[in-house]
């Protein structure tokens, strides 16, 4: 087994447990497939645990096999995975580049004490390395390190103490998810159905409602589940957030890593004054936004207006998102969104721009000048008659847009020039890649 | 009356240049459209005259022929505008592209953000001489592309946009 003894250079395997977890997986389903399917698979009769265990040795021995041939080796700043019985790949990823760290931890590794550490890399889906299945520990060990060489500083310099800052309740994380959108969508649809059943005197009208029950709750089962004992904490290398009821998940996204940032409000969490904070990180640019969405860009999924203001000092420093003037879009707007042209605004201050907009759902989204990807100036038809223009600052992949709709064309113009030289400033002042070197490592 | 100009002056000055001009693309590219449009003009008005023939419609093949003329005209106008309507700017830090009639777009992409750099030319585009020029960042969002230059310029600006790439490269 692999040590951290000597953290300048580490080679080794996943534990040895990881071809179990893996196959564990597959025999799991088997056996549940089995015995969904039990009437059918009578005939077979007593030959049915034989299968059942010759199928559960072919998936035991290819787990195994791979788990063989695969390794990992951190050394010359990198980390290079090679995997692969038959085909070879191998992956490497240079530990500079490194956007954030996961240890994830699904039921079956949680059993037997393992979790995976997933790396995230500039560019999505293909940037992505795992190393499945190390010990707990182990991990977390590992993750430390890496962060810290990422960060520029000594490999052995321990785990940075952090500060809890928010801790979801239970019941705002279920409250959350009773009523966000979807689910509300949800329930509406049931009790339409429900009620033309009664109206009808026909009870099999209130079958129509099924997959809207079953969509409903696996939907808010899904967030219930993945955000469960949310936790977010503040540490010298970024924010650690941990999440997870079934499959634990912890995250760590260093500081200056966020590119854009939203607090949203869905219509009927404003009962209860609650908020959510998304955040596009570059590396958790799923190919499956939806994957990307729940796992990875949520920076608290319910919280008080407080909370999230305390979340957002982290995920952008030094900036009082208060005190930033936004400007309402023109009046004439409403000729082009009579609905939503009075909640436009825009508006920016030294370090980022700002948008707002939304009556059901609010959404007020922030990105710094110096994460700009591009900015593009648009105007169509029905806006050149009025003489209005939209400017979106493009952002890497996630659930942030920051568009500012229906500008005055002329403003519109001048945002689109400062936001280009702002963009140049910023990254001119925004240093080396290791954050830790522009700042000391104090507190 | 007033209040009309001065929206269209401000919406001028919202894709001007900034500073010297816009420099235009090949007018290869609309030799190109308008080849193909006259392509497909002549296709459609065949397939009016034989189906018209055929059916013994004169008044078929009279109004076809029209329409045909009709759109094929406005088509042929709005390339010219379209033509008319692209064009980037080099400046120190970042490369600005304006395009669209009806939608008019300008996007700006600094230099250190860019990822890679795209020349492609099709099989028609290279017959007349033409490539296109497309910049990725690491936003999907980012819709930037130069149609229509002549290979020549297609290959300074792509050597140029990524040395400038790499002198400015920003990490993320």
């Amino acid at each position: 087994m692999s040590t951290l003894g000597d953290p300048l250079f580490h080679e080794g395997r996943p534990h040895p447990a990881t071809s179990v977890v893996k196959a564990g997986r597959y025999i799991v389903s088997l056996l549940g497939l089995a015995a969904v399917n039990f009437r059918d698979t009578q005939h077979v009769g007593r030959w049915l645990p034989l299968v059942l265990a010759g199928f559960a040795a072919v998936f035991l021995a290819t787990a195994y096999m791979s788990w063989l041939f695969t390794s990992y080796r951190i050394a010359d700043g990198e980390v290079r995975v090679d995997t692969g019985v038959v085909f070879k790949r191998s992956r490497r990823v240079r530990i500079d580049r490194l956007q954030a760290i996961d240890v994830v931890q699904p039921l079956f590794a949680r059993a037997l004490g393992l979790a995976e550490l997933k790396l995230d890399m500039a560019g999505g889906e293909e940037g992505r390395v795992a190393l499945a299945y190390l010990k707990v520990d182990e991990a977390q060990a590992l993750r430390a390190s890496l962060l810290a060489r990422a960060a520029g500083l000594d490999h052995r310099t321990p785990e940075a103490p952090e500060r809890p800052l928010v801790r979801c309740s239970g019941s705002s994380i279920v409250g959350g998810a009773l009523l966000s959108t979807p689910a509300i969508i949800g329930f509406v649809w049931i009790g339409f159905f429900m009620v033309s059943a009664v109206l009808a005197g026909v009870p099999g009208v209130a079958a129509g409602a099924l997959p809207g029950v079953v969509s409903t709750f696996a939907a808010v089962w899904q967030t219930i589940q993945i955000h469960a004992g949310f936790t977010v904490a503040d540490s010298p290398d970024g924010l650690r957030l941990r999440h997870g009821l079934l499959e634990t998940r912890s995250q760590t996204v260093p500081p200056g890593r966020v590119q854009a940032v939203r607090i949203v409000q869905p219509f009927l969490w404003r009962v209860f004054g609650w908020v959510r904070v998304d955040a596009n990180l570059a590396g958790y640019a799923g190919r499956r936004a939806n994957e990307g969405r729940q796992h990875n860009s949520v920076l608290l999924p319910v919280g008080s207006r407080a909370q999230a203001l305390a979340v957002l000092s982290r995920a952008l420093p030094g900036v009082d998102v208060d005190a930033i003037e936004l400007h309402r879009a023109p009046a004439r707007a409403k000729w082009r969104s009579p609905f939503r042209w009075f909640t436009f605004r825009a508006g920016s201050n030294e370090t980022v721009f700002a948008v707002r907009s939304g009556i059901l759902t609010r959404t007020y989204a922030l990105m710094r000048h110096e994460k700009i990807q591009s900015v593009r100036l648009s105007v169509g038809p029905w806006q050149r008659v009025l003489g209005l223009a939209t400017v979106q600052l493009h952002s890497t992949h996630g659930p942030v847009d920051v568009v500012a709709p229906d500008r005055d064309v002329a403003e519109a113009r001048r945002i689109l020039d400062v936001e280009a030289a702002l963009a140049r400033l910023g990254r001119a002042d925004s240093g080396p890649e290791r954050w830790m070197l522009t700042v000391p490592p104090t507190s | 009356m007033k209040a009309e100009a001065r929206t269209v002056t401000a919406m001028e000055q919202a894709f001007a240049p900034p500073g010297e001009e816009w420099a235009g693309v090949s007018v290869q590219l609309r030799t190109m459209r308008r080849a193909i449009l006259g392509a497909v003009v002549a296709v459609a008005a065949a397939a009016f005259v034989i189906v018209g023939i055929a059916c013994e419609l004169v008044l078929l093949v009279v109004a076809g022929l029209a329409a045909v003329a009709l759109t094929g005209l406005a088509a042929f106008r709005a390339i010219g505008r379209n033509f008319g309507s692209w064009g980037y700017c080099e400046r120190a830090e970042d490369l600005l592209v304006t395009r669209g009639v009806l939608f008019r777009r300008l996007v700006v992409v600094p230099y250190g953000r860019m990822q890679l750099v795209d020349v492609t030319a099709g099989p028609i585009e290279r017959k007349f001489g033409i490539a296109t020029v497309r910049l990725h960042t690491a936003a999907a969002g980012t819709d930037a592309h130069i149609r229509g230059l002549s290979p020549g310029e297609a290959a300074r600006l792509r050597d140029r946009l990524t040395a400038l790439g790499e002198a400015r490269s920003a990490g993320l």
